[in-house]
């Protein structure tokens, strides 16, 4: 396989693609898991199936904007309106895909994913949003810790609680936008939490779970891609599969 | 004698939910160097008193005019917090320790960390320095968030029932130490001990929608009847949290 590595720019582009999704899936995985945010975050994700690509940066930076208000003003479970905003982002994003004229709409790889047809762009777009996302986790890394632990702390020590909520709902937004093309929505769910929760298995400093967790996704998709070229399946599902098996596996042998 | 500063006054403060009123024409002050606790039954509006004060609600009615001087620590009830994040204790404390001004890049001074030991030995917990959160039990998670609060040396020490689930041997010797810490700072505590609280409070608020402000830790039967509106014999088995007085519709917020 090395070789075909080297003969074909699509598999060079897949690596590339996988090693930074994996610092993107560590720190926000990471989050979401610790956080809780499990189904509502992700959920966000959602959002992001519309083309081009900056009208759904425009949507869910807006859609960030509209749960954390709602959230703030209602008092209602975030998990249930992200839910919402959910099922409502999926369908506008279909319905955006079928209105698009031109070729037959790619559903398919939206839902599921395929690592394998990145092209240079979707390169420059996942490197540029792990960019974003690394620099806004360190450079505020101390008060984005005192506001995971506790918010209402936090506010006491005169942040603004809101702030933080927008950027961290913005951030999972944009991760997302650059998951997609890796695993599909419908399997983004599984790529953010698994390698978090290998992570935990080894390790219980916020830190060393997000070095981890970065790591094993990275591990988790070469893996995935592997099998995937051996047995001729979808690479998003391929992917999933196997970290789903590597982390039972090494569940077992931990306890 | 020396004329004690007020650090918070508050004057005819009413807050609403709605149309529900949690807290009216409440009028109290809180001096330098007292310890003051507050009791009340649920719905009586304790929690949604402090919140007031730490600005997290804004009053529908009245003011609470802070001292230039005042600066608060804060201590939260037991489930405001994510208990099981991958934290350690010398991170949380820290934390407490972060300036309002948001720095990029901030890392803590040794200012911070000398501080950091101080509270640590203060508190008599060096030893968990390294720990992570989710090690600890009930009673060293209250030390560590009574650090994390006194670590930048408030002269307010607000805390919101902090000994639910926590035995009473350890509420009585965490009141020793709020005792200690009281010749430093104010202390404004949210608790249903009574029994303990007679023996470490310069003063008793009674809340029960407004506020009566009892100076001197002596509670007669009929202010507790009258806080409580229930009789006597029941607040003294730890029952008072649980009855609603008959006006109320119950806390928001507790």
């Amino acid at each position: 396989m090395i070789n075909l590595i080297f003969r074909y720019e699509f598999l060079q582009n897949a690596i590339i693609g996988a090693l930074f999704a994996s610092i993107i899936t560590g720190i926000i995985g990471s989050i979401i898991v610790e956080k809780k945010l499990s189904f509502g975050g992700i959920g966000l994700g959602y959002l992001v199936n519309v083309e081009p690509i900056h009208t759904a940066f425009i949507f869910s930076i807006l859609s960030s904007i509209g749960i954390v208000k709602l959230n703030n003003s209602h008092k209602s479970y975030p998990d249930s309106l992200i839910g919402i905003f959910w099922s409502l982002g999926m369908a506008l994003g279909i319905l955006f895909i079928y209105l698009n004229p031109g070729y037959p709409p790619d559903v398919n790889s939206y839902l599921f994913g395929d690592i394998l047809t990145i092209t240079k762009s979707d390169l420059a777009l996942i490197i540029g949003i792990t960019v974003i996302i690394v620099s806004v986790f360190m450079m505020f890394f101390n008060y984005w810790l005192a506001y995971f632990f506790d918010e209402e702390f936090f506010h006491t020590l005169g942040f603004s609680k809101s702030f933080f909520d927008y950027t961290l709902f913005i951030l999972i937004a944009i991760a997302i936008i650059a998951l997609v093309k890796l695993v599909g929505i419908i399997l983004i769910i599984a790529l953010l939490t698994l390698p978090t929760a290998m992570a935990k298995l080894f390790s219980n400093t916020f830190n060393k779970i997000i070095f981890l967790a970065s790591g094993f996704s990275f591990i988790f998709i070469m893996s995935g891609l592997y099998i995937s070229y051996i047995l001729d399946i979808p690479s998003g599902a391929s992917i999933i599969i196997s970290s789903a098996t590597i982390y039972f596996i090494t569940l077992a042998i931990k306890n | 004698m020396r004329q004690l500063s007020k650090l918070i006054d508050i004057k005819n403060l009413t807050v609403k939910y709605g149309d529900y009123t949690a807290i009216e024409k409440v009028d109290f002050s809180i001096n330098e160097n007292k310890f003051v606790t507050i009791i009340g039954p649920n719905g009586g509006g304790k929690t949604t008193l402090i919140k007031a004060i730490l600005g997290f609600i804004e009053p529908h009615k009245g003011e609470i005019i802070k001292s230039p001087k005042l600066k608060i620590g804060y201590v939260p009830q037991k489930n405001s917090f994510e208990q099981e994040f991958p934290i350690s204790v010398s991170q949380v404390i820290l934390s407490g320790d972060l300036e309002s001004k948001i720095r990029l890049l901030h890392r803590f001074k040794s200012k911070s960390w000398n501080r950091l030991d101080d509270t640590l030995k203060r508190l008599n917990i060096e030893d968990l320095k390294d720990q992570q959160i989710n090690e600890l039990s009930g009673g060293q998670l209250q030390k560590v968030l009574l650090g994390r609060a006194i670590i930048s040396n408030p002269n307010l020490l607000i805390l919101d029932e902090p000994f639910s689930n926590i035995d009473t041997n350890s509420t009585n010797k965490y009141f020793h130490l709020l005792k200690e810490l009281s010749h430093d700072m104010s202390i404004l505590i949210i608790s249903h001990d009574i029994g303990i609280i007679t023996s470490f409070t310069d003063d008793v608020v009674c809340m029960n929608k407004t506020a009566h402000y009892h100076h001197g830790s002596h509670l007669t039967n009929e202010i507790l009847q009258d806080t409580y509106s229930c009789p006597v014999e029941l607040i003294g088995h730890g029952i008072p949290h649980r009855v609603f007085p008959h006006h109320s519709a119950g806390d928001l917020n507790d």
